[in-house]
């Protein structure tokens, strides 16, 4: 019966989502807006070389899109939501409820990022039209891998947002920090630049954090510049963070319920 | 003639007093938004030392010249933040719920009142941690400080805010047939953050488009350039014209549609 509860979450909120298409695709049609500066200095820092950090002309540009693209599509939104309903006392009803917050969280933002991830294809189909030249494709394995690396990158963003907007037990004004965490994120993960242009002290730090098998890991895959033992050992990463990201979230959940008194509620 | 300027000006004044009293309350958001401008710079630097491992110049700029270029397209957004963008959102609301008749009424241009109608004072914020690094940036060999050159940065300087606010308020006039709150909005700002970039790597149409049509990167540019004393007519000449003719379209784009708009909200 749970699982039903659940699976009738995720079509309602595909639905939902699929009302506002037009919405969407116009959004993620400005949201690549900033990328045009990037793209445009990769071609003009390409001029006269045909290798910058074993990228090719080519290569990079389809790392700026696709990671810009794919930031657009797995960030969710739902951190707003989940720490207003903390703030003004509206979380209490899920403690009643045979539901779980976290898993109809989940599988809402599941249904909303779904779509988005088609309506994405629009803008995309945009790109290589305009720049048909300058864009990489994977094969049919590496596209396989590339959507594999996908859900599980969506499960992480979900998960480290999950994290800090329940941080709104503690502290009320959680939200004031959204944005700044969202461009710190921006560039841990790699969409600004992928990461192996990074000097190697950083690299090593980075690799370290999870923040790079959200963007990096799957581009990477997508630009057919990783070996299958490579990709399945990020596989294997990417699902142990999960892992601890999951304690990590069962352990603040439970302190902070307890520390709660549903102030307006 | 002065005397309708004298008038402009002191609503203008009492409008930013009453919003400085307005904002007071909210004098937690200051520190904010200081930590937020930091960790703003914070990255944009990093993705530039980043770029610049791997290139000496970006199409002849210089590290330093690119950081006297972050700071003052974080001047051009600071202060367009500060006077204006609180009022801008505002309008295509006030468009689609017909709330724009109150304001059409009022015996002053209606275009100057909804522009200048908010002061955001947080927003000043964010010109501190530009101003230090500003000044540092500006204190290297390449650039050669005189009084000369700073009159002129300050005058392309507002000149090319200018020219950004008159662009702006042309999507915002949009409105009047975009029946969407936010996407005019959206979709400026999001153009906004082309302007940390040297102009020349804006290549062919694209290039054409933001230093002419909505002239965002030659607004940004053309100080930097006065500064580094690179700068020459072929500069600063198109700058005034762009301004001047964007203005000109904004106001018009703008009066069409004030007359096409019924009254009637959505």
């Amino acid at each position: 019966m749970i699982m039903s509860a659940y699976y009738f979450v995720f079509q309602n909120s595909i639905k939902a989502r699929l009302q506002y298409r037009l919405e969407l695709a116009l959004n993620l049609m400005f949201g690549i807006i900033p990328t045009i500066a990037i793209v445009s200095m990769w071609f003009s820092l390409f001029l006269g070389r045909e290798q910058i950090a074993g990228y090719n002309l080519g290569q990079i540009v389809t790392y700026t899109i696709i990671a810009k693209l794919l930031e657009q599509t797995l960030l969710p939104a739902m951190h707003w939501d989940i720490s207003g309903e903390i703030q003004d006392g509206e979380v209490a009803k899920y403690f009643v409820k045979p539901i779980s917050h976290f898993y109809y969280w989940f599988w809402k933002s599941g249904g909303e990022k779904l779509v988005s991830l088609l309506v994405s294809l629009v803008p995309l189909t945009v790109v290589v039209v305009l720049l048909s030249d300058y864009i990489v494709f994977p094969g049919v394995l590496n596209v396989i891998f590339f959507l594999v690396a996908l859900v599980f990158a969506f499960s992480l963003y979900f998960l480290i947002y999950y994290a800090l907007s329940i941080v709104a037990f503690w502290l009320v004004d959680v939200t004031a920090f959204f944005f700044t965490l969202d461009i710190v994120i921006e560039l841990l993960s790699g969409v600004l630049l992928p990461l192996d242009l990074f000097p190697q002290g950083v690299q090593q730090i980075l690799s370290a954090l999870p923040f790079q098998y959200m963007i990096y890991f799957p581009v990477k895959i997508f630009l057919t510049q990783l070996g299958t033992e490579q990709i399945l050992q990020g596989f294997i990463i990417q699902v142990a963070w999960i892992g601890i990201l999951g304690v990590l979230i069962n352990f603040m959940w439970n302190r902070g319920v307890r520390h709660y008194d549903a102030a307006g509620a | 003639m002065l005397v309708k300027l004298y008038k402009y000006l002191s609503i203008w004044a009492m409008l930013i007093r009453l919003n400085i009293i307005k904002k007071m309350s909210y004098r937690a958001n200051f520190v904010l938004t200081i930590i937020d401008s930091l960790v703003w710079f914070g990255i944009t630097l990093t993705f530039f030392e980043v770029v610049y491992l791997h290139t000496n110049a970006i199409e002849g700029w210089s590290q330093r010249e690119i950081l006297v270029l972050v700071c003052v397209s974080e001047f051009i957004k600071s202060i367009l933040f500060t006077f204006l963008i609180d009022g801008m959102v505002r309008i295509p609301r006030y468009i689609n719920s017909a709330d724009l008749d109150a304001h059409l009424l009022k015996p002053i241009n209606a275009r100057y009142l909804l522009s200048v109608r908010e002061f955001d004072v947080g927003n000043l914020a964010n010109l501190i941690p530009a101003t230090m690094l500003f000044i540092y940036a500006v204190s290297g060999p390449e650039i050669n400080i005189n009084p000369y050159n700073v009159l002129m940065f300050v005058i392309v300087l507002v000149l090319g805010v200018f020219a950004c606010y008159s662009a702006w308020f042309m999507f915002i006039s949009l409105s009047f047939w975009v029946k969407k709150d936010s996407e005019v909005n959206e979709m400026f700002l999001s153009i906004l953050t082309l302007m940390k970039y040297p102009r020349e790597i804006y290549k062919g149409a694209v290039g054409f488009v933001f230093s002419f049509v909505i002239p965002v990167v030659l607004a940004s540019n053309v100080p930097v350039k006065v500064l580094t004393g690179s700068v020459s007519s072929a500069d600063v000449l198109p700058l005034v014209g762009v301004t001047v003719i964007i203005f000109c379209c904004s106001e018009a784009i703008w009066r069409v549609g004030l007359r096409r708009y019924e009254s009637a909200s959505i």
